[in-house]
This record gives C-alpha cells, sequence and structure tokens, in this order.
C-alpha cells in the first residue's frame, strides 16, 4: 500500500520547524530517517496531514563533550553512534546496543531522536536510554523543555512532547568504567527484540556497587528492572548472586502477549536475558 | 488468533440497577472512547469508533448485537463486528458483562472480551491489536463504572477527556476518568443523545491491514519463516 495524501515540508532552521509543526495542528509529524514513520504510513494506519522533515537542521547533529555528559544531536543516525569516538569513550552501551538495531540500511537512516520519539518499546534505544538515565531535550513553541525518560515515555507509542515540540538532543551522563551489555532476543535476524535487556554495573571490589537495568518489550513503555538493580547493587559479582538478583527481572512489568511470544515466555526470557546481561555488564564472575 | 482481555469494577448500585444501566445502548454509547452511532435496531446497533493513539489513527465502522440478556445470572452478551474505513482488514469481538452482588449493597462488574482478528497482524514489534483493544476496553470499563455509579441521568456524551478538554459524567459531576494525552482519545460528536456504540471490532480492523505486510510475509515465510518488517 502507498500512503495516503500528505503534504511535505523542509526547513531549513529549527524555528520554522518549530512553526511549521504549529501550523500544521495536530496531525503534522515530524520526519527524519523515516525509518519507524514511513511504515506506518504505508500500512495506512497514520494519517499526517503535514511531514515536516528536519533532516536539514544541522544543528541537530554531532555528538558533543559537556564535560560530565554527552550531548547527542537528535539527528544522530545509528550508525554514527555505533562509530563516534566520544560514545564509544563514556557511554558504550549506546554504541553496542545501535548496533544491533535492524540492519545497516536502516542504520544510516534512522536517528536516535526519530526512534526515541516514535517511543516503541520493542525499539532498542528506549531501553537504553532509560536504563542510561539520560535526558531528553525538546524544543517546542514555548522554548525548551527537559525529560528524564520516566517521564517522556508515557504509552505506546505515545510521549510527552507536546504538539508542535520536537525532540532536539539527548543528554547522557559519562558512565565511564562502568561494565554494560545490551542483550537483545530474537529468532529472526535483524528482527525486533522479543525481549531485550540493558544492563550497567559498576565494578567495586569483585562486587557490583550499582547495577542499573532497562528492559525492552516487557511493557508499554521501556521499563526500570528496579528490583533487580536493589539485588544486584552491592551484590557479589558471582554467578550465584547475580543470578538470583537477575531472577527478578520481570517483577512489575506487564510483557505483551503476541505472535511472537507469550507474556510467560518474554518473563522467563526477560530473567535469562537480565542474567547474561548483568554477567557481562559485571566483566564476568569473581573468582 | 484471538486475544482474551478482562476488565472489572465495582459500582456501588445493586445489580439490578446496573442491569438496567448495562442495558440502555443510548447510554452506554457514550462509555466507548470515540464512538458515534449510525443506527439504533432493537438489539443492532451501527456505528463507528474512532481510535487515536499516538501516531497511529484508525476509524472503524460497524455492528454491534445483544447477542444475550440473561437477567437472572445477569449476564450480558455482545456480539460486534467491523471493518477499519481507509485500509482493509476486519475484525469481531465478543464481550460478556458479568454482574455479580458485592458487599454493602454493590456491583461487580466483570467484562470478558474475545477479539478475533481475520488477516495476519501487523508486523511490527509489539502487536497493535492488545494495545489498543487493551486501552479501549479498559477506557470503556472506566466510563462505564462512573455512569452507573453517578446514577440514572439523561445522558450527556461524556468521551474520554482530552489533555485540554474536561470530562463530563452524566450527571454532571466530573467523570473519574485519567486524564493521559497517552490515553486513545477519540474525537467524539458531542450530541447529547450520541448513541452510537460499536464495542471493539474496530480493533480488529488494524490486523488486516497489515494486508501488504503479510504478502510481504508470505514470500518471506517461504524462505525464512519470518520476517520483520
Amino acid at each position: 500500500m502507498i500512503p495516503a495524501k500528505f503534504d511535505y515540508v523542509r526547513p531549513s532552521s529549527l524555528d520554522d520547524a518549530v512553526s511549521a509543526l504549529g501550523s500544521g495542528g495536530e496531525d503534522a509529524k515530524v520526519i527524519a530517517g523515516g525509518q519507524s514513520l514511513l511504515p506506518l504510513l504505508r500500512l495506512r494506519f497514520s494519517y499526517p496531514s503535514v511531514l515536516v522533515d528536519v533532516g536539514g537542521l544541522d544543528a541537530l547533529r554531532g555528538v558533543r563533550d559537556l564535560g560530565d555528559a554527552l550531548e547527542i544531536g537528535a539527528l544522530t543516525t545509528h550508525y554514527e553512534l555505533t562509530r563516534d569516538p566520544l560514545i564509544a569513550a563514556h557511554c558504550g552501551l549506546l554504541a553496542q546496543a545501535a548496533g544491533t538495531i535492524a540492519d545497516p540500511a536502516v542504520r544510516h537512516r534512522g536517528t536516535i531522536g526519530g526512534a526515541l520519539a516514535h517511543a516503541d518499546p520493542a525499539g532498542d534505544l528506549p531501553a537504553v536510554v532509560t536504563a542510561l538515565d539520560a535526558t531528553l531535550v525538546a524544543t517546542g513553541p514555548g522554548g525548551e523543555r527537559t525529560f528524564p525518560p520516566a517521564d517522556f515515555f508515557t504509552d505506546y507509542l505515545t510521549t510527552s512532547l507536546a504538539s508542535g515540540e520536537i525532540l532536539t538532543a539527548i543528554r547522557v551522563p559519562k558512565l565511564d568504567g562502568w561494565g554494560y551489555r545490551y542483550e537483545k532476543f530474537h529468532v529472526t535476524a535483524q528482527a525486533w527484540a522479543i525481549v531485550g535487556v540493558a544492563a550497567l554495573a559498576r565494578r567495586s571490589n569483585g562486587h557490583v556497587a550499582e547495577a542499573r537495568v532497562g528492559l525492552t518489550n516487557m511493557g508499554s513503555v521501556p521499563v526500570r528492572a528496579h528490583a533487580v538493580e536493589a539485588a544486584a547493587s552491592g551484590a557479589e559479582a558471582s554467578a550465584a548472586a547475580l543470578s538470583a538478583a537477575a531472577a527478578r527481572a520481570d517483577e512489575g512489568t506487564s510483557p505483551p502477549s503476541d505472535l511472537r511470544g507469550a507474556a510467560d515466555y518474554r518473563r522467563h526470557l526477560a530473567r535469562v536475558l537480565t542474567g547474561r546481561a548483568l554477567a557481562a555488564a559485571a566483566g564476568g564472575y569473581a573468582r | 488468533m484471538a486475544i482474551e482481555l478482562d476488565n472489572t469494577f465495582t459500582v456501588p448500585v445493586p445489580p439490578e440497577q446496573a442491569w438496567d444501566v448495562l442495558l440502555d445502548v443510548e447510554r452506554i454509547a457514550p462509555c466507548m472512547p470515540g464512538a458515534s452511532v449510525t443506527s439504533v435496531d432493537g438489539d443492532q446497533i451501527e456505528g463507528q469508533v474512532k481510535v487515536k493513539l499516538g501516531p497511529l489513527s484508525l476509524t472503524y465502522k460497524g455492528t454491534a448485537k445483544f447477542t444475550g440478556k440473561d437477567q437472572e445470572n445477569h449476564t450480558i452478551s455482545i456480539e460486534a463486528t467491523g471493518k477499519e474505513t481507509r485500509g482493509a482488514g476486519t475484525a469481531s469481538a465478543n464481550v460478556q458483562a458479568t454482574l455479580t452482588p458485592a458487599e454493602g449493597a454493590s456491583t461487580l462488574v466483570a467484562i470478558h472480551t474475545s477479539l478475533n482478528v481475520t488477516g495476519r497482524p501487523a508486523q511490527f514489534g509489539r502487536s497493535l491489536l492488545p494495545e489498543v483493544s487493551g486501552k479501549l476496553i479498559a477506557q470503556f470499563a472506566s466510563n462505564l463504572e462512573a455512569l452507573i455509579s453517578a446514577g440514572n441521568s439523561t445522558a450527556e456524551a461524556s468521551d474520554t477527556p482530552e489533555s485540554t478538554g474536561t470530562a463530563e459524567g452524566s450527571s454532571g459531576e466530573a467523570v473519574p476518568v485519567a486524564v493521559k494525552p497517552a490515553a486513545p482519545v477519540i474525537k467524539q460528536e458531542e450530541h447529547l443523545n450520541a448513541f452510537k456504540f460499536v464495542v471493539v471490532p474496530v480493533l480488529k480492523r488494524v490486523i488486516p491491514v497489515a494486508a501488504v505486510g503479510a504478502a510481504i510475509a508470505i514470500v518471506v515465510r517461504k524462505l525464512t519463516g519470518k520476517k520483520k518488517s
């Protein structure tokens, strides 16, 4: 199927983009790489009246070092995330996870801003930024607003972005020295995760001093596995302790049942994958 | 692919009173978010439901029919079928509502919905159907709860409030509906007697829309068994 009719504008400045969105009304949509939006248009699940192409806004590209954090422009592609030296040095989880997204064609067009604004809980980046405690920065008619992930992802495919607001950057605190691992499980290559686990661990003296775990596709929004984090923090970096922590991965989640897996299968997957991700993030088990 | 959904709520009125409300199509129709009724013919209602969830926008047109009214056991059965108006797709639902007496002259209302989709599901990372239908039913149950609790008054269109709007209960009280921008709010016509009401069939529509994805999936299936879209 081809998309339904829509208008198209390509503003040359952020201000023009914001006003184009505003005058487009409720049915105006931002398009960047289009990797999430175009399938919706083609299947006619979505009927935007106008597409505001932000691809020309160079201000939204690039990764900047803010000292204790990195600021990643919303137009940064998944491919660029995997190759950027600042990201590799200070939040490698983002690079590793971005490398698991779909296929190279999608990674070269898809952007981090688009993936987050699309807010598919089955996408990889929402869970990753949730685990990273990143700050999402948006610009709208009222100026700039920032959101922590829990406030940004409000529901399936729904964010707190007001109509007329554009996600412009993602600020990620530097987690130098932390171990990390994004475990993504799917039975077909390049498919969405049936379940995915983003784990970070700060190690010290054979123990996990602090842990963060974000889950992909275990609810309508990406979720933090708080029970696991509590159990793992301070725990010995041993198989027994981390498995015990991982066993709590599905607490507080409401995984979907669909063609790819029933809810209880997803719960099982969450526990197993969290165990693997934690083990990897903890740098292997202490002797 | 059938999906089972369960919603329960309690209302502070005895079963007989809740029963009367449930059978009053014109009063409960507005409880379905985004519903508009085109005609009511005895036990059969024709209408459409518009659903908006994030970027998704779907309009379903169909029929809902009372297939069973057991006054003694306070059970109602409704059968609904629908078709998405702008894409391809069909869906059907069986809804069973059961009233049981609860403590203090109140009633426990249990709604069990069985959704059935024909055609292939959309090849998304997460099935749209459970999400969208789950929300619609939950919102419907929530609105119904408010309606029954508010007592017998003229039904006013009480749609799910949008983030900037206000909700009105059937007796003028504020409807205790969660006002979330994320709720699948639909533009419902604010008619005093808006009583068009399609249960859930709409949602089913979504699945078949993926006829395109299905064609691709068929090819892929021949090769590998499954593919993402």
